[in-house]
């Protein structure tokens, strides 16, 4: 029976690059990673989705560091966002004609880096940082009209965030067998957020409304970011190569 | 040995590289390579191949490089067993091979009285690295036990990565339009070339052998592929009789409810029921075996109803002379009354159906095989208002919907290096309509208003056929026919090569039968009268007005409706016969292996397509080349690491979805008539002679319309350029497949393929669009203005798909296992259908329905194709799709298992993109279009819009799904009797998302202002939301149990 230190040995280096010559220190991997977030901040679906492609480097007999090149995606389901307060002098959008309907989503292109120990039996724990960039989407339809009709806006984008994160993850790694392993990771995901806000019945900008196509812009129209963090525990499936 | 047992369930779905290059689609490939101990390759070493699939042993033997392979074979599970003198013999057994796997077996032999009896290469036969076309393998126990979408074509599709489902719910495989997918059972096309889809299931679920989706064809033997290709391959029978018995159960009320479903609503109870049956064994044995199946579903009968008009339908008519509408309404007297037929009677309409599928395999000698497979099945509604519009119970009558397909297959091996395959296939489809009332004999069409004949469209008429529906006197059939042969060679010569050389014929017809009954005549008649004594009709006529817009007697061709008094008729004189799109195609396709390491393969093939219309007119013909390349690299030599490179430029062809648009048929020429049989012209003489009242056969005797009233001349106006080609792909891929001791594998896959040659239709109010069409009838009609619609191939249509594609196999040990598959990828471009069959511009207006670009006013006008078709994210891009599911099995007794399957399942929205468009600026046109184009019954002003797409791309809602099901196989105590069976739950969270959430920009017509439309905006996010198909499936199970022997 194997030591573990050995396990992590033999997963690191015997196998490290086998079709491109004589066992390079490196191990190449494939990552595909499914996830759980359940914070209901920005309504972002539970999900999460991802792939990466990594590559182990073993340092001594029980520690190897890992480098991964990594795309996660967190899909948003479609909300009706709230009815912002009218504009001074306005009366209330009348809800039974009004709608605002938005989805959000999150993805990003980043560059894992962790460290992994040799536990027993299989078991690793690792430990990191995900650093690179995140973007945030909102697509936004409004329509808001109060029930006296002195106003009517309809308003809509797809405006993005895109912003440098940096994210800690830790968690468990276990050697399904020398060709792949399962990953249990807990992470720290940073993102920027945008919110679309408008108030009903604000003067109008720009854009004719009388004319098709012409994006009309309201008077205190804008973007609100916040900073988040967002907790998700992640499952990953490792194909070594 | 369980493991051995267990480990086919999930290595049964096989990732192909990138097909087989010398394979038919119906069989596989076995090679490999034998070497000693020390590792040099054993020339001369007997290869024994054995399977229940083949009429006896195959035997081969290796070459001077220890290499040898085994093509044509069947599908299934096979033994290879080699001996040479002075080693001790071995064997692999339980190779399972599905359509096109072309699967690599390395034997090393052991001297004699060695203590190892049975070495095999490491990573042999978990990917094969000569496959070259990319796509995925559904053996029957894959498709049986995953939760798919379905056991047939759609589950495989929806499995394999680089497919989605497109917006109309068919499946498109990397973006390309459900057009140019092609679906084959036994080497025969399937699908309905003109309507474009399946129509009828084409193979039982238990007589499924294989399944092989094609994401990308390399190899040139196949044509007619700019999206990919489904393959099935039913069982063949086999020297053992066997056979299942199944009952497919599921019940409505199995249902959840979802937020569509209304607080009073009530499932129905009835369980529905559907038996599958099938048969396989010898006839004679090692020569002959058969396979039979048939589907059994009880008859099904439903109440349905009659149109029923409104009360106002007793509405006097109108033609605006008071003594003539006083002598309309008063009717003809002698006990006649207004006719409502049988309006708003319930009825009961049946509905059955027979299936029949069989396959014939015979071996002349073990090296020559013969199959011949077909399916024949029927649908026929009894009882049935085909028209949609019948008024009365003796119109209703029966229709049927016909599907039959026979392939016939010949396999032969000519000599170690030389084997030859030939097919002939056909399929076809007949859609049979019922004509109405027998006593009317199918002649001809009448529609009778019913009501008020006075103001036009007012919603107080109620209008249908009483008598004659005459949709079609004689069916209308769609089918293809199909040849190829082909001549495999695999000379060694610095390397091994594999060489195929053929040709391919495929023929797709349509015969649209006769339109409005034998005569071609449909007759509008204002109203009618009916004496219960006699039980005769008698009908309202005046004559059709010179001037119809004086009086009330509003008719309206185009809808089929006539709102007033005065008859009419529409006569059709189009041509009837059979069209054709033809593809003849040569080809040659090389796949040299150059060494273990390296893979080179290129082929070349030339089609020669052809358009042919009804009358044998040559539409359009051209010649087109596709050629591929590929390139792989082994770096170990044992593939388990593939590195592959693909290009290819496919040619596709002309086919009747396409040219269906511009085929003639009875209904392509038209000229209406009006009634001119009165003695007096409305608005001059007495009433008395403006009106009369007369019988059918005065109704619908065509010398009483001798008043020309229009025409239409499809002939002329679809003008196909000279040089018309069929759209084309290139492709190019790059592909990294890691394969696994223990079966598992992995494979990433990019991908970037483009439309080329995409057709563009043109039309415009200029010259040389606007032409003069003669009257077609001769009947003296003065000519009219008609506009013409060009196609041509464009570069100004854009298409392009890109992905990351990924697949896996993880086998966790001897019962757990998990698989799947995950796709990002992007389609865009300004086309949105990837051809013109139902295309359009991006967010364009989707009731334009075919691509519109009117090339001359608006270049003159400064604007361009994006004002009118901008690119972006197209309807059936799927940004991410992901696929993954958990298998456990668990033995049953001695040769028993029960499966239980769990699979998730994410598909991203489709993109929807705020669409607006608005007329563009008359005084820009420079000249006044309308007053230049008077008489072409359409207005420039309502034509030329400008479209503003680009107000931001959307998406709508997500999916997930979780299913599962179990699936067992129990045997029995007696005569190899198993239990088998499945139950399953899709959607067990019920996860039900609205999908359709946004609207478009509308005028609000209160103050004119454009708004944004949101569909249901004041019920949106509430738990009832009226409508229907507002919310993805809720959770439903089936269940299904039966034996098998």
């Amino acid at each position: 029976m194997l030591r573990p230190i050995h396990r992590l040995t033999l997963a690191v280096s015997l196998f490290s690059l086998p079709a491109f010559g004589a066992e390079p220190p490196i191990q190449l991997g494939l990552v595909l990673r499914a996830g759980y977030s359940p914070a209901k901040q920005d309504n972002l679906n539970a999900s999460l989705l991802g792939l990466g492609v990594s590559g182990d480097y073993a340092l001594g007999s029980s520690l190897a560091l890992r480098g991964e090149l990594a795309y996660f995606y967190t899909p948003g389901r479609t909300y009706r966002a709230d009815l912002q307060a009218p504009a001074s002098g306005q009366t209330a959008p009348d809800p039974l004609r009004s709608a605002d309907v938005r989805k959000n989503k999150l993805e990003g292109l980043v560059l894992r880096f962790s460290a992994i120990r040799a536990l027993s039996s299989g078991w690793s724990i690792q430990g990191g940082l995900q650093a690179g960039n995140s973007r945030f989407t909102q697509e936004y339809v409004g329509n808001t009209i109060n029930s006296s009709r002195s106003y009517q806006d309809t308003y809509n984008g797809v405006p993005t965030k895109s912003a440098l994160s940096l994210s800690p993850f830790a968690g468990l790694q276990y050697d399904v067998d020398r060709d792949g392993a399962l990953e249990l990771n807990l992470v720290g995901l940073s993102y920027k957020a945008i919110d679309f806000r408008h108030t009903p019945g604000a003067l109008l900008v720009s854009g004719d409304p009388a004319k098709p196509g012409s994006h009309l812009v309201y008077a205190g129209d804008h973007l609100e970011e916040q900073s988040r963090m967002r907790l998700a525990i992640e499952f990953s499936y490792r194909f070594r190569f | 040995m369980l493991r051995n047992r267990l480990f086919p369930i999930s290595s049964s779905i096989l990732f192909l590289l990138v097909g087989a290059p010398v394979q038919a689609q119906e069989s596989a490939i076995l090679h490999g390579v034998v070497k000693g101990q020390d590792g040099q390759a054993i020339p001369e070493a007997r290869i024994a191949l054995e399977s229940p699939a083949l009429f006896g042993p195959r035997i081969l033997f290796t070459n001077k490089n220890g290499e040898w392979r085994a093509p044509l074979l069947p599908i299934g599970s096979f033994k290879v067993t080699v001996t040479k003198e002075g080693f001790d013999s071995t064997h692999r057994s339980d190779i399972r091979v599905g359509i096109g796997s072309n699967v690599r077996i390395d034997l090393t032999l052991m001297p004699i009285k060695s203590a190892v009896v049975e070495v095999i290469s490491a990573h042999g036969a978990v990917i094969d690295k000569t496959q070259v076309n990319s796509g995925a393998n559904f053996s029957a126990e894959a498709m049986g036990e995953l939760p798919l979408v379905d056991r047939n074509f759609y589950g495989a599709l929806d499995m394999t990565a680089g497919t989605s489902s497109s917006i109309d719910g068919s499946y498109i495989i990397r973006g390309g339009a459900a057009t140019y997918t092609n679906f084959r059972v036994n080497g025969a096309e399937v699908k309905d070339d003109y309507a474009n889809g399946l129509g009828a299931t084409w193979a039982i679920d238990d007589n499924i052998e294989d399944a092989q989706v094609v994401t990308s064809q390399v190899n040139v033997r196949f044509g007619r592929a700019l999206g990919g290709a489904v393959n099935i391959v039913t069982k063949s029978g086999s020297n053992t009789f066997e056979g299942s018995l199944r009952v497919k159960l599921s019940r409505d009320d199995w249902k959840a409810r979802t937020p569509d479903t209304t607080a009073d609503a009530k499932w129905a109870d009835t369980l529905n029921r559907e038996y599958n049956v099938t048969l396989r064994g010898p006839i004679l044995k090692d020569r002959l075996w058969f396979a039979v199946g048939t589907i059994l579903k009880p008859n099904q009968a439903w109440s349905n109803s009659l149109g029923r008009f409104p009360d106002e339908a007793n509405a006097p008519m109108q033609t605006g002379v008071a003594g003539v509408d006083a002598l309309l309404n008063a009717g003809p007297g002698n006990g006649y009354q207004i006719a409502t037929f049988d309006n708003g009677k319930y009825y009961t309409e049946t509905f059955d159906s027979h299936y029949y599928e069989g396959k014939l395999t015979g071996a002349v000698t073990n090296d020559h095989i013969l199959e011949l497979s077909f399916v024949d099945q029927k649908q026929v509604y009894s009882n049935d208002d085909a028209s949609g519009q019948a008024l009365s119970l003796a119109s209703l009558g029966s229709r049927y919907n016909k599907y039959q397909m026979a392939s016939l297959n010949y396999k032969g091996i000519l000599s170690p290096m030389a084997f030859l395959e030939g097919r002939y296939t056909t399929s076809k489809t007949t859609w049979g309509q019922d004509t109405g009332d027998p006593a009317y004999g199918g002649q001809e069409g009448v529609y009778v208003q019913v009501g008020q004949a006075g103001a036009p469209d007012n919603g107080l008429q109620g209008f249908g056929l009483p008598f004659g529906f005459a949709l079609g006197a004689s069916p209308e059939v769609h089918g293809n026919v199909s040849a190829a042969l082909n001549l495999n060679l695999a000379p060694q010569a610095a390397g091994s090569h594999d060489i195929d050389l053929g040709f391919e014929y495929f023929d797709s017809y349509t015969d649209n039968g006769e339109d409005w009954g034998k005569r071609s005549l449909r007759f509008d008649v204002g109203g009618a009268y009916y004496n219960p004594q006699t039980r005769g009709y008698l009908f309202p006529t005046v004559n059709y007005p010179n001037n119809p817009s004086d009086y009330y007697v509003y008719h309206s061709p185009d809808d089929g409706h006539s709102y007033g008094a005065a008859p009419f008729v529409r006569q059709a004189l189009g041509p009837k016969g059979r069209a054709h799109c033809n593809q003849v195609g040569a080809y040659a396709n090389e796949t040299w292996t150059i060494n273990p390491n390296i893979m080179v393969g290129a082929g070349l093939r030339i089609d020669t397509n052809k358009a042919t219309d009804v009358d044998g007119r040559t539409m359009a013909k051209s010649t087109d080349p596709t050629y591929s390349f590929i390139f792989r690299w082994d770096p170990k030599g044992d593939s388990t690491h593939l590195l592959t490179f693909t290009a290819a430029n496919n040619a596709g062809n002309f086919n009747q979805a396409l040219f269906g648009q511009f085929t003639g048929k009875k209904t392509t020429v038209e000229v209406d008539r009006g009634w001119s049989a009165n003695a007096a012209e409305l608005g001059a003489g007495a009433p008395g002679q403006v009106v009369r009242f007369v019988d059918y056969q005065t109704l619908v005797d065509l010398k009483n319309y001798n008043r020309v009233v229009s025409f239409v001349d499809q002939s002329t106006r679809n003008v196909l350029a000279s040089d018309l080609r069929p759209p084309r792909t290139q492709e190019f891929t790059l592909g990294y497949k890691r394969g696994y001791a223990d079966q598992s594998r992995v494979g990433v896959t990019l991908v970037y393929r483009q439309w080329l040659d995409m057709w563009a239709q043109r039309w415009d109010f200029a010259d040389p669009y606007v032409i003069t069409v003669q009257d077609p009838s001769r009947s003296g009609l003065p000519a009219m203005q008609d506009i013409t619609r060009r196609y041509d191939n464009s570069s100004d249509l854009q298409r392009e798909y890109k992905a990351v594609e990924v697949e896996f196999v993880k086998n966790l040990g001897p019962r757990w296992s998990v698989q799947g598959n995950y796709t990002y990828s992007r389609l865009t471009g300004n086309n949105d259908d990837g051809d013109i069959a139902w295309g359009g511009w991006r967010n364009n207006d989707p009731t334009m329905g075919t691509i519109m670009w009117n090339p001359i006013v608006l270049k003159n006008m400064g604007l361009s194709p994006a004002d009118y078709g901008a690119s972006g994210t197209l309807a059936n891009n799927q940004s991410q799709k992901a696929r993954l599911a958990l298998l456990h099995v668990l033995p049953l007794g001695k040769n028993g298992r029960m499966t239980l399957a769990l699979m998730a399942s994410y598909d991203s929205g489709k993109p929807w993109s705020a669409r607006n468009y608005a007329a563009i600026d008359q005084t820009k046109w420079g000249t006044d279009l309308n007053a230049s184009y008077p008489n072409l019954g359409v207005s420039p002003d309502a034509v030329y819009r400008q479209y503003y797409s680009a107000l931001g791309a959307y998406t709508f809602n997500d999916t997930y799904n979780v299913d599962f099901k179990a699936t067992w196989d129990v045997p029995l105590s007696f005569a190899n009797v198993h239990f088998i069976g499945d139950a399953s739950i899709a959607n067990i969270f019920n996860v039900t998302m609205p999908f359709s959430t946004y609207g478009s920009f509308t005028n609000d017509s209160s103050n004119g202002r454009t708004q944004l439309f949101m569909k249901n905006p004041a019920y949106w996010g509430t738990s009832h939301v009226t409508g229907s198909s507002y919310y993805t499936a809720g959770r439903s199970a089936k269940f299904s149990c039966g034996f098998r022997f």
